[in-house]
């Protein structure tokens, strides 16, 4: 007959097993929680870059102002904590050749300030850029670039055609815990100077988005 | 206990390695997103390095452009002296971009049905760039188009090549430079691409004859003769006093004292191959060369050139031709003020005639702005007066005092170019003011005397500069000089081009040796230029100052092409660029598809 297990040996195993066990959870827990806290890091600076790349590409296009029958055509900072940006970017016809210029408007929804919108042109529909805003800012560069602290161009050929963004996301964005990651940058004016001659009117629904 | 329960270590080496499984799998999962993580950082730090590379091809291009307009083409323009050559290419504007926008041994535009094209070849960025990539903006294209005819005038010898200019660049940035061989193939990670483009603009090509006016300082001689003695001569040294902010040539020699000596900006070029050298208190010297050691340096911002040719002061337009275009339709009136008319309107200028060689009926000529802002020429003639009021707007001119008439048209002689006054003797006294609108050339057969300020209605007063205004005067002594008088103010100004093809710019009575003396007169102002056979006398310095000092202003618009009308032009041909800074500006830049 063999021998069997020590009340006592029993005691010591199963201590050990729940030890064992307990390390195991501790670790996975832990993984799972540097895990999700790495995979919204990584959302949520997706989510700026995005943002980021939408508002970049068409305000590289831009110009501070464009002149038009008599008329300036000027970007413009506004709303409260200059969350509003108004530009123009010029549209091209198929021999390249400048057709019109066409009004570019970004701004946080007042029906959902995490919502940011865009709309571009009169027919165009009103795009939902981000739902993971909680903040959003714009300036201009002034004295030669030495402050962003303004929020319009000095004169039509500004000394510093730059324009600062400032964007600040959560994800989720409802969630009071959720981290802030804030992106700023900044994007030079492609086109100066931009007095144009022959082209259609403006494709501008004016400040009625 | 049987079994792996039986062993204790082998439990817990089971235990060790699931715990160290399932901290591996969580361990590779993060830092697979760390891994896509940089990539998406890395595919943006690209795609903005690809847009900058693009950029670069684009400010390539408008650089080359620029050089092979301003440059290349201008340089092989000027060595056609007949007109015909150009008119050959009226037919084709793009064959004439062709086969002038290069410089020898460079790659030519290619023309392809309506289009002319350019590729460039990149600078090779990825030597200079530290990491592993591989940069490049091999797309880079200039395509020029002719949207408009040509404008050839054969008479005039004026051709306008009307361009449209587009520029297209291609940048790629490929990462993972070496590329890596797989199984004995070589495989490139795909490159971060961009396409940027400058949208078509405009450009004005206007080839013409070259104007004299375009000289700050043209003497067929670099030396001064008295008029009382000759057969003497004087050189003209030029000092730290002396600056010319236009181009400056003479068909003999320069002579520099001083170190540092006289400032040019623009280029200097001389026919003979050496210039004089004053030496300090040695015995002058000649040099082939732009500098006499640390003793004489003048300051060239854009060369020296000697051992040029002769630019001969023989005009293509000449006294007579002027005269022509003065009297238009009209026979010559005889003695008087004449504005040639045909009965109802202006057929050519305003025409003065005398009685040469005899000073009592030398003209006196003012003109002045009325109130309603038009230019009048008060002209004395005889103990005659007559206004000649010029309205531009309504087109029309008035005539009164001796002689009183209306005219349709304005006396801008037979071929509009501006107004011309042609007078066949000396002018006795000439001053005043310009009229902003008005452009305008005085032309005598003998001197001309200017007897106080003349200056434009618009200009800038500091720094001087007439640039971006439309008046503009041309004073011409076909056969006399132009005079300073001793009437005239101390501190005289003078706005316009001055000729004098067989005689100087001076003052009279330069070093005070005549009644009356007017000892030192300050400084004389001329906002223009000077083209004459001699240099002229201002003043001297030694032993006493007498006359005045000069300080000339180089009229800027002259080197673009202005020139006041009917000023005379050289042989040789010219181009320059309408609006001159056409390509100096940025086009519509956008970013295209790929």
């Amino acid at each position: 007959m063999e021998a069997g297990f020590t009340l006592v040996e029993a005691m010591v195993v199963t201590a050990l097993f729940s030890a064992l066990f307990g390390v195991m959870m501790f670790v996975m827990q832990n993984s799972d929680t540097y895990y999700t806290k790495g995979r919204d890091k990584i959302a949520v600076q997706t989510e700026a870059r995005r943002i980021a790349d939408t508002l970049v590409t068409e305000l590289r296009a831009g110009a501070s102002a464009w002149y038009w029958n008599g008329t300036w055509y000027n970007l413009t900072i506004s709303g409260e904590n200059n969350t509003r940006l108004d530009f123009y970017v010029p549209v091209f016809n198929a021999e390249n050749n400048l057709s019109t210029i066409r009004r570019v408007t970004y701004k946080l929804d007042p029906a959902n300030p995490y919502r940011l919108q865009k709309k571009v042109g009169v027919d165009g529909i009103v795009q939902n850029v981000s739902e993971s805003v909680r903040a959003i800012d714009f300036s201009v560069g002034c004295d030669n670039c030495s402050s962003f602290s303004c929020t319009a161009f000095a004169n039509a050929t500004p000394d510093c055609p730059v324009v600062r963004y400032n964007v600040t996301v959560a994800v989720p964005v409802a969630d009071p815990a959720a981290k802030n990651f804030t992106l700023e940058g900044k994007v030079f004016l492609q086109n100066q100077n931009a007095t144009v001659g022959n082209i259609t009117d403006p494709d501008d629904p004016g400040e009625a988005f | 206990m049987a079994g792996i329960f039986g062993n204790r270590r082998a439990v817990l080496l089971i235990i060790a390695t699931m715990v160290m499984a399932m901290v591996s799998v969580l361990t590779g999962v993060y830092l697979a997103t760390l891994v896509t993580e940089k990539r998406s950082v890395d595919d943006q730090r690209l795609s903005f390095q690809a847009m900058s590379l693009g950029d670069a091809g684009l400010d390539h291009a408008m650089v080359e452009l620029r050089k092979r307009v301003a440059v290349d083409l201008l340089a092989k323009v000027r060595s056609h002296t007949d007109g015909a050559y150009f008119n050959a290419y009226a037919s084709n504007p793009l064959g004439f971009l062709r086969d002038h926008a290069y410089a020898d041994g460079q790659t030519q535009f290619t023309v392809n049905g309506s289009a002319a094209q350019l590729s460039l070849t990149p600078y090779n960025l990825s030597g200079s760039v530290t990491g592993n990539y591989l940069l490049d903006y091999n797309g880079t294209v200039i395509t020029a188009t002719a949207p408009q005819a040509v404008y050839a005038n054969t008479t005039l010898d004026v051709y306008k090549f009307y361009y449209s200019f587009s520029i297209e660049s291609a940048a790629n940035v490929t990462r993972g430079i070496p590329p890596r061989v797989v199984d004995g193939t070589t495989v490139y990670e795909r490159p971060v691409s961009k396409r940027v483009v400058y949208a078509p603009q405009p450009l004005e090509i206007d080839v013409g004859r070259s104007n004299f006016a375009k000289y700050a300082l043209f003497t067929s001689h670099q030396h001064y003769h008295p008029k009382d003695s000759p057969d003497s001569s004087t050189t003209v040294w030029f000092t730290n006093n002396t600056n010319f902010q236009g181009p400056v040539h003479t068909n003999s020699r320069f002579a520099f004292s001083g170190n540092l000596s006289a400032h040019f900006t623009e280029q200097v070029t001389q026919q003979d191959k050496e210039a004089t050298y004053n030496n300090g208190i040695l015995p002058s010297v000649s040099l082939d060369d732009d500098h006499n050691g640390v003793i004489d340096v003048p300051v060239f911002d854009k060369g020296f050139e000697r051992s040029v040719s002769q630019i001969p002061l023989t005009p293509s337009i000449t006294q007579d031709n002027l005269k022509t275009y003065a009297l238009g339709t009209m026979a010559d009136p005889g003695n008087g003020v004449w504005v040639a008319n045909d009965g109802t309107k202006c057929v050519g200028g305003i025409y003065i005639r005398g009685n040469q060689g005899k000073d009592f009926d030398n003209p006196t000529i003012y003109m002045r702005v009325d109130g309603s802002s038009r230019q009048v020429y008060e002209i004395t003639r005889s103990g005659s007066a007559y206004n000649i009021t010029v309205d531009t707007a309504a087109n029309k001119t008035y005539v009164t005092g001796a002689y009183i008439a209306t005219f349709n048209g304005i006396p801008d002689g037979a071929t509009h170019d501006g107004i011309l006054v042609y007078v066949n003797d000396d002018i006795g006294s000439l001053y005043g003011t310009v009229q902003s609108g008005t452009r305008a050339t005085v032309s005598s057969e003998r001197d001309i005397v200017i007897s106080h300020n003349l200056t434009y209605q618009s200009y800038t007063p500091s720094p001087l500069s007439a640039t971006g205004t439309t008046n503009l005067l041309g004073i011409i002594s076909w056969g006399g000089d132009v005079r300073i008088g001793t009437s005239a103010p101390d501190n005289v100004t003078v706005h316009g081009v001055i000729m004098a093809p067989h005689g100087v710019f001076g003052v009279d009575n330069h070093d005070d040796g005549d009644w009356p003396h007017l000892g030192d007169r300050g400084t004389a102002t001329l906002l223009g230029g000077v083209i004459t056979d001699h240099y002229g006398p201002f003043g001297t310095f030694y032993p006493s100052t007498t006359g005045y000092g000069r300080n000339f202003i180089y009229d800027g618009r002259m080197m673009t092409g202005s020139a006041p009308p009917y000023f005379p032009y050289m042989n040789t041909f010219e181009s320059v660029l309408v609006p001159e800074d056409a390509l100096y500006h940025k086009p519509l830049w956008r970013e295209k598809d790929n």
